[in-house]
């Protein structure tokens, strides 16, 4: 029989790296967009469900009772922003939400202790790009973000990269948000999971529960 | 000089899909982001301007820094390709890719 003659490898296409298998999950505007265009599969919609691959829920509070009452009944992806310290271990702790976001914000944010909780629950760190690039002392954030990914890199805790965009401006290309989790200390296969892995998790696991 | 020595380069496409991209507000977000000395060490130049595109030539192993200061633009941009050839851009650009 006949093996792979010359021309099999001659006419070898290397296969295109596919950026239609990512998603953005922070998208915080009240705007109209194919995100298809950019390259993306999909992505939440804080602002409106209906363009949402899934529906996103962004959750501001103080105490642990109203993040209780706040996460009561809600499917889909669950985002926690600001809040203390001892609210967020809670958060994580309890399984309450799917991840946190806008801790490079703050001065305690996330320690070892709460990296190693977050990965063992499966809650991801949430990295804004907008936290960036609209912060005023922007190498403060670069620092805290970059610390926060090795941490995470460290106790293998999700990574998700999203955009934070509240204008169709700030919505970035899916190679620009891989280059800059690499500026954060990712390879390039962690930070293309950063923008995929997590996020086919809850879809799946979102569909499961329209099922069931 | 041997090729081996000379500076291996990498060429980059920027598209942008609203509106059109100028080289000096890439050239300022790229200094913000890295330095004067990034920029540098970058060495960034426009080898092709169209029509709501640029095809900017930078060292080869400063294509994730250059890509990664374009989060500082305020513009819907799109990165498709990176190439170490022109001539391949130009070819992506001609299919209409």
């Amino acid at each position: 029989m006949r093996g792979p003659g010359i021309s099999s490898w001659i006419n070898l296409k290397w296969a295109p790296f596919k950026t239609s298998t990512m998603y953005d999950f922070g998208i915080f505007g009240d705007f109209d967009f194919d995100l298809t265009k950019l390259g993306f599969k999909g992505g939440v919609f804080f602002k409106d469900e209906r363009k949402s691959i899934v529906p996103g829920h962004l959750i501001k509070v103080r105490d642990k009772f109203e993040l209780k009452k706040s996460v009561k009944g809600k499917k889909g992806f669950i985002l926690l922003e600001g809040g203390d310290y001892d609210l967020r271990r809670y958060a994580v702790e309890k399984c309450l939400v799917d991840g946190i976001i806008g801790m490079e914000k703050l001065k305690e944010g996330m320690d070892d202790v709460l990296a190693k909780r977050m990965a063992e629950r499966k809650v991801s760190l949430v990295i804004n790009l907008r936290d960036y690039t609209k912060a005023r002392r922007r190498e403060v954030i670069l620092g805290r973000m970059m610390r926060h990914v090795f941490l995470a890199k460290k106790f293998k805790t999700p990574i998700m990269l999203v955009s934070g965009a509240r204008r169709k401006g700030e919505l970035k290309h899916p190679y620009v948000m891989i280059s800059f989790g690499v500026m954060l200390g990712l390879n390039v296969k962690e930070a293309r999971e950063a923008l995929r892995m997590a996020q086919e998790g809850i879809i799946k696991r979102f569909k499961n529960e329209a099922n069931a | 000089m041997r090729p081996t020595l000379k500076e291996k380069k990498r060429y980059i496409l920027i598209r942008s899909i609203e509106g059109d991209v100028k080289w000096e507000d890439i050239k300022k977000a790229i200094r913000e982001f890295l330095g004067d000395v990034g920029l540098a060490e970058a060495n960034p130049k426009v080898m092709e301007k169209g029509k709501g595109y640029i095809i900017l030539r930078v060292r080869h192993d400063m294509v994730d820094e250059v890509r990664a200061s374009l989060v500082l633009l305020d513009a819907l941009l799109s990165v498709p390709r990176v190439s170490g050839t022109i001539k391949k851009i130009r070819d992506f650009i001609k299919e209409g890719r």
